[in-house]
């Protein structure tokens, strides 16, 4: 089982070059380049322009390089593929304001098109839709599953509360149905689930709560919008010792059931079915991504499937 | 010309003075004695006959001629304003070619000093800091001879030795009796403490101390005592409260900045350098406050008690001193209103004289104590010199401050700065200007990672397996070349016409600073 | 191609410049650059602009250039961005 960690993605206004040479510097699993709302109209092709640049001419680390594109019912939608595609550096595209499966589906065969133009693999770019909207929330299946392209959910809080009309709450029950439904669609189509920012930057601890509720509600990662935001998303999206203890035990009674050919897996009194089995392979993979733990502590299995990834 | 130890061009004599070329940071054995002023005397002991009122009267009482060298202490930073009232008045009273001996100058000083050049009362400074407008001026060729610049270290020495005669020292002091038993610590301009003033009060010919609070007798705490103190002249203000020292520093927010103060931390951590016991120097800005702020953070994680620390005090130190994670802290510099505040009310607090800080002529000094200091740099060559003092194109930029002597006494002298300031890089093939040699220090920590310098295979053995970002040099520096898109440096733009030498803190010479080609004189834009 | 009309791409932001392209009413390139890096990199700057000018064929402009330090990368963006904007470009 392959597995990209997407704990943490810090967002970057596209037309401001010294944050665009500074964002990989910061540790972040992704950098998201934002080309939609952190520019102004008069300043989209500028942005559109820096950022193919700074794709061909920067050194973003070990980030995921990702791009918010304006909507394609945009004016700038288009102009922006158009410029960054052929860069050959973009993993992936946010797309904004997804609402329905045609929306993804445009995206895919204009991305399929400027792959093939562009001499790149047809299907390695990847997309995320950012569910903002009612709409968005509501056919959050069909989004997930209209492409092969799709490898996460995201979440748009602040337009998401502002499109139904509620109001922003410390507690975020307002949020609390789009979220789960959102998670329960992504990973029902099997894809991640990842969450919205947390807009006061000084407030690292109401962060850190938010983030540990977010892991417990299903998400695989949280948006950044400062750097100093990232080691605290990752601290509340790393599995805990206790995790990586008890997913350790799993994987060798697995491991002991299938040397002495019993059918019947146990630990202590406990039975490990499938979703046991699966939550600690995936904790392990965490794990072993996040640096956590070493490639030889992983048991063999895991192990297995990284090289395969990474072939 | 001659080749000195850090491989600079030194000529052996100019405009009469004879050179010696740097030999290496502890290579050099002075000789010779101190130098001292005459003996005083009391013709009577009427104990008011050293008060007297306006600056004016106290320049004429004490006898300033033309051609004497008078100095200035800068703890009242760019809020002072002795060294402005001083000038203005030899300026009326119509004194010429003096020389300023300041122990550094702040922008609020530039216009009166490029006025009392101009108007022939200044015919040198002696140095001091070299910034701004005064460092264009000097880059520009104003003096006909070259200007020294020196370390705090190598100001003491250089009054001490006698290279610098001052004949009257002017002491800005917050509180005074009649008599001159001065202090910074009180006084509606208080400014913690006047230490660098302190040995220009036991060396200088005459003494005036300025102030505008006359305290009961006897003044205490006694920083300078009336044995050195000639006159006691009333003012009605010798400062600006407001920029003497600040009422809340905040540290820096860049996210870069952050990352470098923590690495540095780190990396004296795991190199054994913060430990329980430790020794260290508080920083007042940028990246060095961050990383007094994140060692304090680290001493409680881990339970330390450093056993001192010297400063640049800040509320940031006082509170790792309130928490009881340093045992002892010795101020040399207060920088905010936090730092006085401790000065006075906490019993572990004490001063720290420059000349028991830095001076390298002594027979010991606190910065040979000092387990780890972080400083910056304009630049930072392949071979770890620092230049603190020239811009790229060879304008004068800013102070030696105490980078000699803390980079030559502290067993770990780590350099912090970002690889780049915005397009220049600060990582070059050579340095324009050689301020501190390489042979003392000992890392470069950047946002790109941090270089060890080759001679310190000991703290190499110690890093090794740690998840430090340890990089070779030579690769920063070409990443620094790549990233601003150049395959060399250029080379400043200088005439040949030497216009200031660079002493290492014992008196030798490490550089010289050449006039910059056509760079306007801002004496010019003066009436 | 003729550059026809005024545009100013950039901020005055470190690492970026102020970039203005001009109509040349006496034909040919004329590029002035002033600001921070100006003496330090002003070849590098020069050289950034009149490639991106080549490529795009565009052959009588002024360009007047701010700089606050930019890499030549955001140099060439921001050439490109005045050529598209003073075509007409959004």
């Amino acid at each position: 089982m392959a597995y990209k960690l997407r704990r943490s993605r810090i967002y970057v206004p596209g037309n401001r070059p010294r944050m665009l040479s500074t964002c990989g510097l910061f540790g972040g699993d992704a950098i998201t380049i934002d080309l939609e709302d952190s520019v102004a109209p008069d300043q989209k092709l500028a942005a559109r322009w820096l950022v193919a640049e700074a794709l061909k001419e920067l050194d973003f680390g070990k980030s995921e390089i990702t791009v918010r594109i304006n909507s394609l019912s945009t004016p700038w939608g288009m102009k922006d593929l158009e410029a960054i595609i052929p860069t050959k550096r973009v993993e992936v595209i946010y797309l904004p304001k997804a609402e329905s499966a045609e929306d993804i589906k445009q995206l895919d065969s204009v991305l399929e098109k400027l792959e093939k133009e562009n001499d790149i693999p047809v299907g390695q770019t990847k997309i995320i839709p950012i569910l903002e909207s009612a709409k968005g929330i509501w056919f959050a299946y069909d989004i997930a599953t209209a492409s092969d392209r799709v490898v996460a959910l995201s979440f748009g809080g602040e337009d998401y509360t502002r499109d139904i009309g509620g109001e922003r709450t410390p507690e975020g029950t307002e949020l609390l149905w789009a979220r789960s439904q959102l998670v329960a669609a992504a990973k029902a189509a099997g894809k991640q689930a990842l969450d919205t920012v947390h807009s006061d930057v000084s407030d690292l601890e109401g962060l850190y709560k938010n983030a540990v509720m977010m892991k417990k509600m299903g998400f695989d990662g949280k948006a950044a919008i400062h750097p100093n935001q990232i080691p605290v998303i990752h601290e509340a999206f790393n599995p805990t010792q206790e995790e990586i203890d008890y997913a350790l035990r799993v994987m060798e009674a697995i491991e002991k059931a299938k040397a002495s050919g019993s059918g019947v897996i146990a630990l202590g009194r406990k039975m490990i079915d499938k979703p046991v089995a699966e939550k600690a392979e995936r904790v392990l993979m965490i794990a072993y991504l996040a640096g956590m733990i070493k490639e030889d502590e992983l048991p063999e299995s895991i192990r297995k499937s990284i090289v395969k990834e990474g072939e | 010309m001659v080749k000195n130890a850090v491989g600079r061009d030194i000529p052996e004599e100019i405009a009469g003075m004879k050179l010696i070329p740097f030999k290496g940071a502890f290579a050099h054995v002075p000789e010779g004695r101190k130098a001292a002023p005459k003996l005083g005397y009391v013709a009577s002991p009427d104990r008011r006959d050293k008060v007297i009122r306006g600056i004016e009267e106290a320049i004429k009482k004490v006898g300033l001629k033309d051609g004497m060298t008078i100095s200035f202490h800068h703890h009242f930073r760019d809020g002072d304003m002795v060294m402005n009232m001083v000038l203005e008045a030899a300026m009326k009273l119509g004194i010429k070619d003096l020389t300023l001996a300041p122990s550094s100058t702040f922008p609020c000083q530039e216009d009166t000093v490029l006025r009392a050049i101009k108007t022939g009362t200044l015919k040198y400074i002696e140095g001091g800091s070299y910034r701004g407008k005064i460092g264009q001026a000097v880059s520009s060729g104003v003096f006909d001879k070259p200007v020294r610049l020196r370390s705090h270290g190598g100001r003491v020495r250089a009054i001490t030795s006698g290279d610098i005669h001052i004949d009257v020292a002017f002491i800005g002091a917050p509180s005074s009796d009649y008599a001159g038993n001065c202090n910074g610590l009180f006084g509606p301009h208080a400014c913690g403490c006047i230490q660098y003033s302190v040995v220009d009060a036991h060396y200088a010919e005459k003494v005036v101390v300025v102030t505008n609070n006359l305290a009961d007798y006897p003044c205490t705490p006694i920083e300078i005592s009336e044995q050195y103190v000639d006159l006691v002249a009333l003012v009605d203000q010798i400062g600006d409260p407001n920029k003497i020292v600040s009422g809340t520093l905040r540290i820096t927010k860049s996210p870069t900045r952050l990352k470098i103060a923590r690495d540095a931390v780190k990396l004296a951590h795991i190199t054994g350098h913060i430990y329980d016991g430790c020794s260290f120097q508080a920083g007042a800005g940028g990246i060095s406050l961050a990383f007094t702020k994140f060692l304090g953070e680290l001493l409680e994680k881990e339970g330390y008690v450093a056993s001192w620390a010297m400063a640049g005090t800040t509320k940031f130190l006082v509170d790792i001193l309130r928490k009881g994670h340093v045992k002892k802290v010795l101020t040399g510099q207060a920088f905010d209103t936090a730092a006085i505040e401790s000065m006075e009310q906490d019993k572990n607090h004490f001063l720290a004289g420059i000349d028991h800080y830095a001076h390298v002529h002594g027979k010991g000094c606190l910065v040979n104590n000092l387990d780890v200091i972080v400083l910056g740099a304009t630049e930072v060559d392949v071979n770890f010199n620092v230049n603190t003092v020239t811009f790229s194109n060879g304008m004068l930029s800013h102070p030696i401050g105490g980078h000699q002597d803390t980079a030559a006494g502290a067993k770990l002298t780590i350099i912090t700065a970002p690889l780049m300031r915005g397009r220049l890089p600060i990582i070059v093939d050579e340095v324009t200007t050689v301020t501190t040699p390489g042979e003392t220090v000992d890392a470069v920590v950047t946002e790109y990672g941090i270089a060890i310098n080759p001679r310190r295979d000991d703290l190499m053995e110690k890093v090794k397996g740690s998840d430090l970002n340890i990089v070779d040099i030579e690769d920063l520096k070409k990443l620094a070349y790549r990233k601003a898109g150049i395959k060399e440096q250029k080379k400043p733009d200088w005439d040949d016409e030497i216009v200031a030498l660079v002493e290492y803190r014992d008196g030798t010479i490490i550089d010289v600073v050449r006039k910059v080609k056509g760079l306007e004189n801002p004496l010019d834009k003066i009436e | 191609m003729k550059i026809e009309k005024e545009v100013t791409v950039g901020t005055e932001e470190r690492e970026d410049l102020l970039l203005t392209l001009k109509p040349n009413p006496e034909g040919g390139i004329k590029i002035e650059i002033t600001g921070k890096g100006a003496w330090q990199f002003g070849d590098e700057i020069r050289s950034a602009v009149e490639s991106v000018l080549k490529e795009m064929g565009v052959e009588d402009a002024i360009v007047e250039i701010k700089d606050n330090w930019a890499f030549d990368y955001t140099i060439r963006a921001r050439t490109r961005a005045a050529v598209l904007a003073a075509m007409g470009e959004v």
